[in-house]
């Protein structure tokens, strides 16, 4: 899916915010939601597709806004949700606001099965895009 | 998500967000606040860069090492005492030569061989690095401080769930004799992700 994860090669974005030894780590409560993926996945409560596709299926307004650790944060509330073991009901009142979670799965949409119409040997002419 | 408007509730901030999920978690016995703390220690004492330091130290004075982790990375790291997850299932090593520079991103996500050469530093997981790194390489390399000649050749390598990546930087000069210790100390997580090199000076 051509989602907005996505992000090999889009333009536009601003320099890289370097520094040498930067931090891996800015808050304690990314640390703890880091470990919580982690330990989720080895409770069996979801896997490591299913937690990046939960991340992947984020509002791209969400996802594009968000810091690395509040997309980790999201894709394991959406799958814990999802698969029943908490209420989003729940995480709103202990959060005391809104916790806003991934789009739901969905069908999806393949590529066009026939797009391309050359067989294997056939000759092309091709030239490179402006 | 919601507008937040007077009327309505609003977003709760990322902290109570992380806090609800963890309680939510312990209270039905899930986990424990205990086997977070260990998780978190892990983290911050034992997925550390000078894992992968010791790697490329002991690639740059022993050449049998040096072929077994180019040739199977995981079983290599594996004989210094460094696990992988089962779901990192290959560890690639990169070599730099004099004529090839190797930098490793993860454009999709922000994987790399955490337990190795450590967790990614906070610009690797931001979305300038990733989207930019494969398109403006020698660009991004220079705003990061490392001014390639145009004859060497980059080679940009994005991570995927299955396959890790760490760079085998150059040994720097003036460095003959030196002990793995010694060596190790001059390996930085930057140089292994390929965005700077290891300098003796």
């Amino acid at each position: 899916m051509d989602g907005v994860h996505d992000l090999g090669g889009k333009q536009g974005f601003d320099r890289v915010r370097h520094r040498p030894d930067a931090a891996v780590f800015h808050d304690e409560w990314e640390k703890r939601v880091n470990a919580l993926y982690g330990l989720a996945v080895r409770h069996g409560i979801f896997n490591m597709d299913e937690y990046r596709h939960a991340i992947e299926r984020m509002d791209p307004r969400h996802y594009i806004s968000a810091g690395y650790y509040e997309r980790v944060l999201t894709g394991l509330a959406t799958l814990c949700v999802e698969k029943g073991v908490i209420t989003l009901a729940e995480l709103e009142a202990r959060a005391g606001g809104l916790f806003p979670l991934a789009r739901p799965l969905g069908p999806g949409r393949s590529n066009a099965p026939k797009r391309c119409s050359h067989q294997s040997g056939d000759k092309v002419r091709w030239w490179p895009s402006m | 998500m919601a507008a937040n408007t007077d009327s309505a509730p609003l977003v709760a901030a990322p902290p109570q967000r992380a806090d609800a999920i963890e309680n939510a978690l312990v209270s039905r016995g899930i986990t424990s606040v205990r086997a977070v703390d260990e998780q978190v220690l892990v983290a911050d004492e034992v997925w550390l860069p000078e894992r992968g330091a010791r790697v490329v130290a002991k690639a740059w004075v022993d050449p049998g090492f040096r072929a077994r982790l180019l040739a199977n990375g995981k079983l290599a790291v594996a004989e210094l005492g460094i696990e992988m997850p089962a779901h990192h299932r290959h560890l690639v090593a990169l070599e730099n030569t004099s004529e090839v520079h190797n930098v490793i991103c993860c454009t999709l996500c922000s994987c790399t061989a955490l337990t190795v050469i450590g967790l990614p530093p906070d610009w690797y997981k931001d979305l300038e690095y990733r989207s930019r790194i494969v398109r403006e390489s020698r660009s991004v390399l220079r705003e990061m401080g490392l001014d390639l000649p145009a004859a060497m050749e980059v080679r940009i390598w994005d991570t995927t769930a299955d396959t890790r990546y760490m760079v085998l930087p150059l040994r720097p000069e003036g460095t003959a004799g030196w002990t793995e210790a010694r060596l190790a100390a001059l390996v930085t997580k930057d140089a292994m992700i390929g965005v700077s090199r290891v300098s003796a000076a």
